[in-house]
């Protein structure tokens, strides 16, 4: 997912990335006036409450840049670096790439194609 | 550089301009078809649901392309902002050989007899320039079935007890086995008294004009077919019309202007190749197919001293009254598990509030949904369940195989200030000024629109939901994939831009063949009226200047 995000700042989203280093800064921040600590280094609870503020605050746009990111890494094609091994389509039950040749292929009873009752 | 002269030159390749081309090579004449975009096959269908027609955000892979093409939107705050093809506000369909057709979910809707007379049935509202079709079902009745046969409809219609009449059934039976949703969806309707039917599809349910059946893929609606059993321009009117030899299809070729005698009489188009060279291509007839938005752009930019504000634009018409459709409707959650992975996935269908909503004018077709990518889910969620975290995990954990979506286009009521202009700054990498978007949807559309929703919710309730939520819509610019109205059919010269036979009013030779021409874009994906009327102005164009051919 982080691997999608980094990969399309030097592609088609290199326009969001004065974007991306604002919010981080921002969210820096933010982490500094309440725990003194940078937001990484937080531990998941704090984490969440600050990325809670932060997304009803007036970094609200930023966030959900990020998250729209995030989502398409986390449910997108792999083959643009988020996804691994489609670990999110597993998780929700979506069955496998059926193997089909182009121009030739069979119309099977979807139970056959594993994964779905 | 000037290049000999043909009968016909008509710009773009999408739903309208392939049939036009094609009715005028059967009537013999020669014929230039410009694309601005390139022709894709069966092979270059990528199932990536990051970059498609339908989610684009990284791109489209069916044009434009994502640098040298933007188009400038003006929210409702006023605020101009410039715009990239892979952004929502663009209003893109697609640049390519095709257009939308060869990536749409191919739902072949008529228009019903009502649609076409809409003023006279309901009255226009305060605000709306909604009137009648100069035209009307019956005339377009013959075309809807030539399109229905020669490029190919699945489906089956009988039981819709509100279409228009029709002679002839459908060439192909649905698709079988339909799938799980339309079992569930088919009882819950009949529960409340409704009519579903089997969607009429631009899809073989069984091999036909010799390209397969559609396998069942999951990836239909944004993406090329991968087996070719869409239907679209590109693999039906055009090919064969190709074969002839009278039609030369130029591709990556971007229209600049038509070009205008000192008669008023239009003598080609101006364009560039896909090296910028400019070209002239001198045509007795010039048919502009470009989209509501491209076309209009282009009959603007065609400016003249003879035309000073653009062609057919002599009473400030053309770009006004664009629309679209507005969607609305509602999620069902299941106890059970709905979803199938049987592609398509939207099969059912109910016309029951196309029209006679109580105190509203219109409403639209109801409509399952085609299948959900996982990414196309994620803002499917009930207003309760937060956006992101454990909650939202959980929740879309839950709901993603045991959600199904109802939804439908709302007819929209035409506004005069819901238009298309020319930027005064923004230019395309040609340096042509690019289509300007601005102008709200009707305070009525939007209240249809919630009332359809509303229809959506109790129809999954009917079905056995455990729990339904809205899908509503905003008051924002129209236009859209379904695109419309822009260079409106009219008797009237002072209120349309093209005649009923879709002739550009001040002009002998232009016409327009999109669903620009579209009085009032139906409760229906507007597809198959389009191909339609691309069909019957064909006709008539063949007809009128018969003579005038040398």
């Amino acid at each position: 997912m982080v691997r999608y995000i980094d990969i399309q700042l030097t592609r088609l989203y290199k326009r969001h990335r004065k974007a991306y280093s604002r919010a981080i800064t921002a969210l820096d921040a933010l982490a500094y006036s309440r725990h003194s600590s940078n937001f990484a280094a937080l531990p998941f609870d704090e984490r969440t409450a600050l990325l809670t503020s932060f997304e009803k605050g007036e970094n609200g746009k930023a966030f959900n840049m990020v998250l729209d990111h995030t989502l398409q890494g986390y449910f997108g094609s792999p083959r643009h670096g988020g996804n691994k091994d489609y670990a999110s389509w597993r998780m929700l039950g979506v069955p496998p790439m059926p193997v089909r040749g182009r121009l030739q292929y069979s119309l099977e009873d979807p139970a056959s194609r594993g994964g779905l009752s | 550089m000037a290049l000999p002269i043909v009968d016909a030159v008509v710009v773009g390749a999408g739903a309208g301009g392939p049939v036009v081309a094609q009715e005028l090579v059967r009537a013999g004449w020669r014929v230039v078809l410009l694309e601005r975009g390139k022709w894709n096959t069966p092979w270059d269908c990528l199932k990536d649901d990051l970059r498609n027609q339908r989610n684009p955000n990284l791109g489209n892979p069916f044009g434009p392309e994502d640098e040298g093409n933007p188009r400038v939107v003006v929210g409702l705050d006023g605020k101009a902002v410039v715009t990239a093809p892979y952004e929502g506000a663009y209003s893109n369909n697609a640049a390519c050989v095709g257009g939308g057709t060869l990536s749409y979910g191919a739902m072949a809707w008529r228009f019903q007899p009502t649609d076409f007379r809409m003023a006279s049935k309901y009255g226009v509202p305060q605000g709306s320039t909604l009137a009648d079709w100069p035209i009307t079902y019956d005339e377009l009745e013959p075309y809807y079935e030539k399109a229905e046969w020669e490029l190919g409809v699945s489906g089956d219609v009988s039981n819709d007890p509100f279409k228009g009449p029709r002679k002839k059934a459908l060439p192909m039976p649905p698709v079988t086995p339909e799938g799980r949703e339309f079992e569930i969806l088919d009882k819950g309707a009949h529960k409340l008294g409704l009519h579903p039917f089997h969607i009429p599809m631009l899809r073989n349910s069984v091999p036909y004009n010799g390209r397969p059946a559609c396998m069942r893929c999951r990836w239909c609606v944004g993406f090329a077919c991968e087996v070719d059993a869409k239907n679209g321009t590109q693999n039906t009117v055009l090919p064969v019309a190709l074969k002839t030899g009278l039609l030369e299809l130029r591709t990556e070729c971007m229209t600049r202007e038509v070009m205008v005698d000192e008669h008023g009489r239009a003598s080609g188009v101006r364009y560039f190749d896909r090296e910028g060279r400019t070209w002239e291509q001198p045509a007795r007839v010039v048919v502009v197919s470009g989209g509501a938005i491209e076309s209009a752009r282009l009959l603007l930019n065609s400016a003249t001293s003879k035309f000073p504000n653009g062609l057919g634009n002599r009473y400030d018409w053309v770009g006004r009254n664009l629309q679209g459709h507005t969607y609305s409707g509602a999620w069902g959650m299941f106890d059970e598990i709905v979803y199938d992975d049987i592609g398509p996935g939207a099969t059912i269908a109910i016309s029951d509030f196309n029209h006679g909503n109580p105190g509203l004018r219109g409403g639209g077709a109801l409509c399952n949904e085609f299948i959900r990518l996982p990414y196309q889910f994620v803002g499917s969620k009930p207003p309760e369940v937060p956006r992101w975290g454990q909650a939202y995990k959980d929740w879309i954990r839950q709901a993603y195989r045991r959600t199904i979506s109802v939804m439908g286009p709302t007819q929209e009521m035409p506004v005069f200030d819901s238009r298309i202009q020319l930027d005064p700054q923004v230019r395309d990498k040609h340096g042509i000024p690019v289509a300007r978007i601005s102008g709200p949807r009707h305070p009525e559309t939007l209240e249809i629109s919630n009332v359809q929703a509303k229809h959506a919710e109790d129809w999954l309730k009917a079905a056995g939901a455990v729990k339904t939520w809205l899908k509503l819509s905003g008051p924002g610019t129209s236009g859209g994939q379904h695109q419309a109205g822009t260079c409106r059919m009219g008797n009237d010269p002072k209120t349309s831009v093209v005649d009923r036979d879709c002739r550009v009013h001040d002009l002998e030779n232009v016409y327009v063949v999109d669903a620009s021409v579209n009085v009032t874009n139906g409760g229906f994906n507007p597809v198959l009226t389009i191909m339609a009327n691309a069909y019957r102005v064909g006709e008539k164009i063949a007809q009128t200047h018969a003579k005038a051919r040398g």
